[in-house]
């Protein structure tokens, strides 16, 4: 199917979107990513990522709300769609039968 | 404070304007939120620092905003078709394009390197601080008192200078003083070899400003002190710290053996510092030495006005006046060798050489770092100039030549309403498109050959000036400026076509850009001509030099050092000679000496001595030597009068021999008249000649020949030991000598080279000179060659029809060609008269400064001349004979 290929990168931002559930926003997930990968990456990139994945409709997003430490400005929350959710299940799968399939041959 | 007050303005305003508006509020809040959040947990400099990276790491396409509001009139889309124009016609006219390229290219890097390379020259001592008083070198100048001519130019002054001079005089804030040591350096029974040792003192560190990692300075002042450099810790220390360890200096001269203590330690001073000190020993040790019997039964106050050899800096105070100062500093040293001066016949003269003279200062002697010629680099500049402004006009040149080309484009584009800002301002364009590719080509050349460059020049002339601004930042200015300019002239040429006549057919260039053209090709000829006589005169003179008759023989002959004086004991004679004697039992080793001083290696040890049968001012400054009977026959240095020495005789230890320099210097009527007399040393001592030999050159042709005396060394204490091995497995000689070495001194490194290696750096500086510039010379050629190749083909394509009509009517080959070459004919015969005599002047005036000169050739300028021709018969000849062979009714038929 086309337009349905997962980057690696793409996989980890989905998966720490699901991690941080409803307080899924920009500064959030950058930090999460950091955290959990040990990798720091720029906003922007991250940026890049995000549309795109919203583009191939595995994601969503709405309008939050603006705080002070933002300089009034708004949030935009991100959500994993189910088409999304779907992707993220069908390369896990991928992965795993070449897994097996290794792990299988090094057993010969 | 609210840290949203803090966020950098520049970039926040930067990233408000270049943001898309439907993202701005996502991430611009995403990024201010980081910000806060960075502030509060790493403080106020690194969220800045994260935020000017976010920011700038934001300018993606997908983030920045469309320039919409260009689009209201369509000079966006007109500059987009001009770029895609320029893509197109480069792509089109390829040759064209890769000439034009490569030419500036090369003309960038050339004089990139250039630059460099004269910045590193001039930018020699100039890391001290003199805000507060200017630093000088005291050089002295050695008058005749009679009259008045200068007998030469020293970098060293006497010993007393330095510690009396700052008391002295009120102008003088602080001084120093080196000395030369010679010796090894033991540490945990390992000898090290520090070329660059020195004894110094404490106020080095208050004239320099070398800076110091750790360490008082004042502490150099106190006997049993050194000081080293950082790369001399971790050879000797490795990663261990240096500081109070202890380390013996053993004198390779005297038996001086004294243990020290490492005391402070300094940064490796600068490639471009005349002063290259490792290791500083204290001056008061060696004050110590000397006093104890380095001069007989003199004790150090008795010769502190006489000796010198002392390296003297001073630093003025604040706004002293050189003049003045000159003046106090004559009469302070007057005052101490007024004494002397008259019995000898000749007084120094105290020269305060500023610290930025050092590395031009011409003729000085014994200079630690030998100078550069000021004109050599000035010559450099001037061709680095030359180089880029031959590389702009070619440009222009091809640019303007090709405008026929684009003629037609102009007057359509010219008849369908085109302002002439426009036609400019798309041209302009094309050149700055092709400029930028040359420069981003000329950057990334630079890059890959910096280490080749290196090591060409013999200086990390990249290391330094790695600032932008102000040497990068005006490399860029230069070639934006040169860009904009060679840029400009064929933008005017090519708007100024009437629409009418170029839309007619019937079009020529303007006389006055065939003029132009005329004059440039005619200018680069010249310059080609010039360059390659240059190279052929610099190649013959420097191979000349190295290929006179020094009046000796240096070739296979290896010099090992001898033994450190601390391993030498009362057994030592004897067991130099038992060496020497195994050696010579090898059947590659020819002969063997032993001497003080060898060929290729300064002398500095000198007395002055006169006549007993004249009065002592009569007196003349001697270079010293001691060699073996067998110094003469291994050099093969010829006797002219009078006999060799002879160990078996018992006062052979008080006779001397002298060179024809010295006959002539102490007025002796012939060599045979200066036999049997005798000469008076300043330690009193008595010598006769009993021979002369003919002169040979100690440095080599450079140089001219000094006045010299040698005596026979019966201790064996001397240095060098020569060894005439023969030309079969030299490697293999080498290894036997170095093993029998370590059986005989154990503990002692063996240390060893060849003469004539050592007689090759001599004309190091001369090689390297004609090296570079032959190298930029060649850059020059190749571009020239660009040029007339680019120039030639489109001039050559132009008359394609007129040749074809001519064959038509009837004309031969030869008539057709030399419609095609005439115009090359005439500017090449132009150049030559011109540049010839150009020629001929500069190479004359540069052999004028050599010592013995090679004759001017008069093949060196006519060989040029067929090199000249024959880049033009492979650059235009082939294109020649393809314009002669065309079938004319191909070119005619749209006629």
């Amino acid at each position: 199917m086309k337009g349905s290929y997962l980057g690696e990168f793409q996989e980890i931002v989905m998966l720490s979107i699901l991690a941080l559930g409803a307080e899924a926003y920009g500064m959030k997930i950058q930090k999460e990513i950091a955290e959990k990968s040990g990798r720091s990456i720029s906003r922007g990139a991250l940026h890049s990522a995000l549309s795109r994945l919203e583009d191939k409709g595995f994601l969503s997003s709405r309008l939050g709300e603006a705080t002070k430490v933002r300089g009034g400005k708004s949030k935009k929350y991100y959500e994993v769609t189910q088409r999304g959710r779907t992707a993220l299940e069908e390369a896990e799968t991928i992965r795993q039968t070449f897994h097996k399939a290794i792990l299988g041959f090094k057993l010969l | 404070m609210d840290p949203y007050l803090l966020i950098p303005r520049f970039y926040k305003a930067l990233f408000r304007r270049l943001c898309r508006p439907d993202l701005y509020h996502e991430l611009a809040g995403d990024l201010e939120e980081a910000f806060a959040e960075n502030y509060e947990q790493h403080g106020l400099n690194s969220a800045k620092a994260t935020y000017k990276k976010e920011v700038l790491k934001m300018l993606r396409p997908s983030v920045i905003r469309p320039f919409h509001f260009y689009r209201s009139n369509n000079t966006f889309d007109m500059f987009s078709n001009y770029l895609k124009l320029s893509i197109r016609n480069l792509w089109r006219d390829k040759e064209h394009s890769l000439v034009s390229i490569i030419g500036l290219a090369a003309g960038i890097i050339a004089s990139v390197l250039i630059f460099q390379y004269t910045n590193f020259e001039s930018s020699y001592d100039a890391m001290h601080d003199e805000s507060d008083g200017r630093i000088y070198r005291m050089s002295r100048q050695t008058v005749s008192i009679e009259t008045g001519e200068q007998i030469s130019i020293n970098a060293t002054n006497f010993h007393g200078f330095h510690p009396t001079v700052a008391d002295e005089l009120p102008e003088v804030a602080s001084s120093t003083q080196l000395f030369q040591a010679n010796g090894v350096l033991t540490s945990d029974n390992t000898g090290h070899n520090v070329p660059d040792t020195y004894f110094s003192t404490g106020a080095f560190f208050d004239v320099f400003s070398f800076p110091l990692i750790s360490g008082n300075n004042q502490d150099l002042d106190q006997p049993g002190t050194v000081f080293i450099s950082e790369s001399v810790s971790r050879r000797i220390f490795g990663n261990a710290d240096p500081m109070g360890q202890l380390i013996h200096y053993n004198d390779n001269f005297s038996n001086v053996d004294v243990e020290v203590q490492v005391k402070g330690v300094f940064k490796d001073f600068p490639d471009n510092s005349h002063i290259k000190a490792e290791v500083l020993l204290s001056m008061a040790d060696l004050n110590t030495f000397a006093d104890n019997g380095w001069f007989g039964t003199m004790r150090l106050n008795e010769v502190t006005w006489r000796w010198v050899g002392y390296h003297t800096y001073i630093k003025a105070v604040r706004g002293a006046d050189k003049k003045g100062l000159t003046r106090k500093l004559n009469t302070f040293i007057n005052k101490y060798r007024a004494h002397y001066d008259e019995a000898q016949g000749r007084r120094p003269v105290i020269i305060p050489h500023e610290l930025s003279e050092l590395h031009f200062a011409k003729g000085v002697n014994a200079q630690l770092e030998p100078s550069n010629d000021e004109g050599t680099i000035t010559m450099f500049k001037f061709i680095g100039v030359l180089i880029i402004l031959i590389a702009w006009i070619n440009f222009v040149n091809l640019a303007t030549a090709r405008a026929v080309k684009r003629a037609k484009e102009v007057g359509v584009r010219k008849a369908l309403g085109a302002f002439k800002k426009q036609l400019i301002d798309q041209f302009l364009i094309e050149t700055i498109f092709i400029n930028t590719l040359a420069l981003l080509l000329a950057i990334g050349i630079i890059l890959i050959i910096i280490p080749a460059f290196h090591q060409f020049v013999d200086a990390p002339v990249f290391d330094y000036f790695t600032d932008f601004l102000p040497f990068w930042g005006i490399y860029l200015g230069v070639f934006v400026v040169g860009a904009l300019i060679s840029g400009f002239y064929p933008a005017l040429v090519l708007t100024r076509f009437e629409p009418i006549k170029v839309l007619r057919g019937n079009f020529q260039n303007s006389n006055n850009s065939i003029w132009l053209r005329r004059v440039l090709m005619f200018l680069q000829f010249g310059l080609v001509l010039v360059m390659l006589s240059g190279i052929l005169v610099i190649k013959s003179q420097i191979g000349f030099m190295m290929n006179q008759q020094m009046g000796m023989n240096i070739n296979q002959t290896l010099v090992v050092n001898a033994p450190p004086t601390y391993i030498r004991d009362s057994t030592y004679t004897s067991k130099i000679e038992t060496y020497r004697d195994a050696i010579e039992q090898f059947p590659s080793i020819r002969a063997t000496s032993i001497a003080a001083s060898v060929p290729g290696i300064r002398n500095t040890f000198g007395q002055t001595i006169y006549r007993t049968d004249r009065p002592s001012n009569e007196s003349e400054f001697l270079y010293l030597n001691a060699i073996d009977p067998h110094f003469l026959s291994l050099f093969e240095i010829e006797l002219i009068a009078g006999r060799q020495f002879d160990e078996s005789l018992k006062g052979d230890g008080n006779v001397v021999l002298i060179n024809e320099e010295s006959v002539r210097a102490l007025d002796f009527e012939s060599p045979e008249d200066a036999l049997g007399k005798r000469l008076v040393y300043p330690t009193g001592e008595r010598r006769q000649i009993v021979g002369v030999v003919k002169d040979f050159n100690q440095m080599g042709m450079k140089f001219k020949v000094d006045p010299m005396a040698m005596n026979l060394d019966t201790a064996r204490s001397s240095p060098f030991i020569n060894i005439k091995i023969s030309a079969t497995n030299v490697s293999e000689t080498v290894r036997q000598l170095e093993r029998t070495y370590n059986e005989f001194f154990p503990s002692a490194p063996f240390d060893s080279f060849f003469l004539d290696q050592t007689f090759n750096q001599i004309y190091e500086e001369d090689r390297k000179f004609s090296a570079i510039l032959e190298f930029f010379a060649v850059i020059a050629i190749f571009i020239s060659c660009l040029g007339i190749f680019g120039l030639s083909s489109f001039l050559i394509n132009q008359k394609v029809k007129e040749v074809s009509i001519r064959k038509v009517l009837g004309a031969n080959l030869s008539q057709v060609i030399r419609v095609l070459t005439k115009e090359y004919v005439l500017l090449v015969t132009a150049s030559t008269l011109i540049s010839i005599p150009v020629a001929y002047l500069l190479t004359n005036n540069w052999l004028d400064t050599f010592l013995i000169r090679v004759n001017l050739n008069p093949i060196w300028f006519l060989a040029p001349i067929a090199g000249l021709v024959f880049i033009l018969m492979t650059t235009v000849g082939r294109k020649t004979w393809k314009a002669v062979m065309v079938n004319p009714a191909k070119t005619l038929k749209d006629e």
